[in-house]
């Protein structure tokens, strides 16, 4: 291949053009398949059969054809499920081992090694033809990955009872097992990030969680916070909800903010419901928290540190903005 | 009623998760069938797919720590796996065959003063205030500067003094001085490597780039 190409410097960006536009950019960034483009053209030349390679020297106007008779991410998948398979290996691997290596130790290998065994048996091909058969809303990327997620999860359950046992001592376990420093800028700056795009997955429910969240953590509640959750409230309600929460306790805090919550929720809770509800929200927070992390490092505390900082960053912007 | 095409066995499907991981990615969350927002809103096993989806897909990986083969030098495969094991072992000669072609612009790479930092990796894509009217003209992210003077450009909008910090890609700090809003020169050789460049106001880092001395 190195010596066609060599010779043909034209030919070989015309076929770099071409398998560019069979996995554009926008699907297979550079960032995260930086050699995409040559694994592909690789297993082109690998596999080419002898009448379509004269094709392909001749430059004629059925390269692309060509190319795309060997190259298409169907085509790979069938014919070269190995390329395909190591196109994705760096960021699974990547994945697997921020995300395993503290468990499982050395022993997290056994997970990248049993995970592509899986995938040559057939079920990469099984995937993608699970995919074809839906209505192709998302990339195949993403679906490849939620499926790869099944295989590992699949792989761990099925791994030494040993590893097991320590997973179910982690879970539910909110000890940290290392240091954060969150006064640090930087790691504050990705860890608020990260904090955000979990609060996003609650949605129609985030208002309510972080104004539970302010109360639990006696911060200042603003109009902002309120208003995002109910437009609905009458004066004595925001009084009630504004009060200074400092110089309370958190049990008093709940018992006060409680009629208003089951005013604008319809319901009739008694204040300990609602404590239990935020609770556990906390207790999600912080273990989806430390999925970013290669070990546990937020705990309740951590995580109220964090947690003030976030909202004290946002006032004072929110507080700039406003004084301009 | 709830949507049952969106569901299996009471989770999100394959394609919801990996659809709604797409519009969390892009900020689009608003486009989401409403069940399956719901869905995610009560649901944790969901929530921790959906994160680790995401994770996958914002994980950039280290090329310099990639193997060049799938591992599969262990011993402990049950006897199960033991039919596969030829074709595996050919496999990986054939991948570290076609490794030793892919990774040959790599190799140039290879040596510590070019290995790539994870963390700051992270920040590159992650950390860009344009909010903070600031515009990067250059260096671009990894381009290759060759002279002894270094050139940092970009506009400004901010009153907010900008502290340029040039760190190599062991996280030591090699420059750190102030620019202005249209950027700044620096004379100074810098040996071989790859070096991470990062603009901060007092209280915020606005953006983090990288640059390759050859």
């Amino acid at each position: 291949m190195c010596d066609i190409l060599k010779n043909n410097p034209e030919l070989e960006i015309k076929i770099q053009k071409t398998i560019r536009l069979l996995y554009p950019e926008q699907n297979f960034p550079t960032i995260f398949f930086p050699t995409i483009i040559e694994q592909v053209k690789t297993s082109l030349f690998h596999r080419i059969q002898e009448d379509d390679l004269t094709i392909l020297l001749d430059q004629s106007t059925h390269l692309e054809q060509i190319i795309q008779k060997y190259c298409s991410l169907e085509n790979l998948i069938d014919q070269d499920p190995n390329t395909f398979i190591l196109i994705y290996f760096p960021t699974i691997s990547s994945y697997v081992k921020r995300r395993y290596a503290y468990r499982f130790q050395e022993n997290y290998e056994d997970i990248i090694q049993e995970l592509m065994l899986v995938l040559m048996k057939g079920r990469l091909q099984k995937i993608w033809f699970n995919y074809t058969k839906t209505e192709k809303i998302v990339e195949f990327s993403s679906y490849f990955m939620v499926s790869v997620r099944y295989i590992i999860a699949n792989i761990i359950r099925k791994m030494d009872s040993k590893y097991i046992s320590l997973d179910q001592q982690q879970t539910g376990r909110l000890a940290a097992d290392a240091p954060l420093d969150l006064m640090q800028e930087s790691i504050l700056q990705l860890e608020t990030h990260r904090l955000n795009v979990i609060l996003a997955l609650y949605h129609n429910k985030r208002p309510k969680l972080e104004l539970l969240l302010k109360f639990h953590f006696k911060l200042p509640i603003s109009d902002e916070n309120i208003l995002k959750w109910s437009t609905e409230l009458s004066d004595e309600d925001i009084k009630i909800l504004k009060r200074d929460n400092l110089s309370f306790t958190r049990k008093q805090i709940f018992e006060r903010i409680n009629s208003v919550f089951n005013r604008v929720e319809e319901k009739e809770r008694k204040p300990g419901a609602l404590i239990r509800w935020i609770q556990v929200r906390i207790n999600e927070l912080i273990t989806l928290m430390n999925k970013f992390h290669k070990m546990s490092v937020y705990d309740s505390r951590t995580f109220e540190t964090l947690i003030s900082l976030n909202y004290l960053k946002y006032d004072l912007n929110q507080k700039g903005k406003n004084d301009e | 009623m709830m949507n049952k095409k969106y569901f299996e066995q009471d989770h999100l499907n394959t394609e919801m998760i990996a659809y709604y991981t797409e519009k969390l990615k892009s900020g689009e969350l608003n486009t989401v069938p409403g069940d399956v927002l719901r869905h995610v809103e009560e649901c944790f096993d969901c929530k921790e797919a959906v994160l680790d989806v995401y994770t996958m897909m914002s994980t950039v990986p280290d090329m310099n720590k990639i193997p060049m083969e799938i591992p599969l030098q262990k011993n402990e495969m049950s006897a199960g796996k033991q039919g596969v094991r030829p074709f595996i072992y050919t496999l990986a000669i054939m991948v570290s065959f076609i490794g030793l072609i892919i990774f040959k612009q790599i190799d140039t790479t290879s040596n510590q003063m070019f290995t790539t930092d994870p963390m700051f990796e992270h920040y590159i894509e992650s950390t860009y205030r344009s909010d903070m009217g600031l515009e990067i003209i250059s260096p671009l992210i990894g381009e290759t500067l060759h002279s002894e003077i270094l050139s940092f450009q970009w506009n400004y909008e901010g009153d907010e003094l900008l502290k340029i910090t040039i760190l190599n890609n062991e996280q030591n700090v090699v420059i750190t001085t102030t620019g202005d809003s249209n950027g700044i020169q620096i004379e100074k050789s810098l040996s071989k490597g790859l070096y991470y460049w990062k603009l901060e106001t007092d209280s915020n880092l606005l953006y983090v780039g990288k640059f390759i001395i050859e």
